[in-house]
């Protein structure tokens, strides 16, 4: 059985995470982060490098989450939070993980059960 | 995981929290977490190591603090917790290493579970109880985005003479702290 079939109320629930980020985070920002979870989660394609200041803050901040959150310093994130409207790092930040907990839940699933589904 | 002291990193509104967020997307992102809190196979034992490995890979400030209650009456002791850190060398019962390789799998580098690992997962654990394990470990990793934004700050908490806030979720999934094992 898959991860869907076993709880389908969670994860139709993250699929309606996934729904609202696309409604409200930038769709350039959003294809950067999870092209970005998807290469270092799933050894995904290499995402192409950001092409402005903004993109570059901003992929600064995911690598660094996905990475290891603990070791994130106060400059990547003030630096990409200054280049963006107020709330919107924070959005894209949830977003961003939103699209990594489906990544892990994807590759986990296929290994421990019948997928996400 | 590293220790390090971090404040706020993000400009924040009113109410200390993150200014202008979309209500909406946190509304469906803490509505995911209610679900997957209410789905109660684990037992508190696991469900709390788990948590709290992830807690401590992650270095939130709040999770650390906080003591899931179902476990403390389950026995869950400072022992136990102590052993977070070195469960491979500790006393712990198999099936809790096995939760907890799993949780350190999946956070770390999903892509590389052995097949050895598989099969000590079939062999402690359900298909059922797999699956909410995994929806756990993404529950209590939504930690990431308060470490990243540095708003995982504990001093909020109610907490009793040892600094521990106590975790109590009601029927609708939803997270009650307080400073006293029975709030």
């Amino acid at each position: 059985m898959t991860l869907r079939d076993l709880q389908p109320e969670a994860v139709g629930l993250l699929d309606a995470v996934q729904r609202r980020a696309e409604d409200v985070v930038d769709p350039d920002l959003l294809a950067l982060a999870r092209a970005r979870v998807t290469h270092l989660v799933a050894d995904g394609p290499t995402p192409p490098e950001p092409v402005d200041d903004r993109g570059r803050a901003v992929a600064a901040v995911i690598d660094q989450m996905l990475l290891d959150v603990s070791s994130t310093d106060d400059a990547t994130v003030r630096a990409a939070d200054a280049l963006l409207p107020p709330g919107a790092l924070a959005d894209l930040v949830m977003a961003s993980y939103a699209w990594e907990a489906r990544t892990r839940l994807s590759v986990m699933a296929d290994r421990l059960l019948g997928g996400l589904g | 995981m590293t220790g390090l002291p971090r404040g706020p990193r993000v400009r924040l509104g009113a109410d200390g929290r993150p200014a202008n967020r979309d209500a909406a997307l946190v509304g469906e992102l803490a509505a995911y977490q209610d679900a997957v809190v209410r789905s109660g196979l684990l037992d508190a034992t696991t469900t709390e190591l788990v948590r709290l490995r992830c807690a401590r890979q992650h270095d939130c400030r709040i999770c650390q603090t906080l003591r899931l209650a179902d476990a403390v009456a389950a026995g869950v002791g400072g022992d136990m917790t102590d052993t977070i850190d070195v469960y491979e060398r500790s006393d712990l019962d198999e099936r809790y290493k096995v939760a907890l390789r799993l949780t350190d799998a999946m956070i770390w580098r999903p892509t590389e579970v052995s097949d050895e690992l598989v099969r000590q997962a079939h062999e402690h654990f359900t298909d059922a109880e797999l699956a909410e394990l995994l929806l756990d470990i993404t529950k209590w990793s939504t930690q990431k985005i308060h470490v990243a934004l540095g708003t995982d700050g504990a001093d909020a908490l109610p907490r009793d003479a040892a600094g521990v806030s106590y975790l109590t979720f009601d029927d609708a999934g939803r997270a009650v702290t307080s400073g006293s094992i029975t709030p």
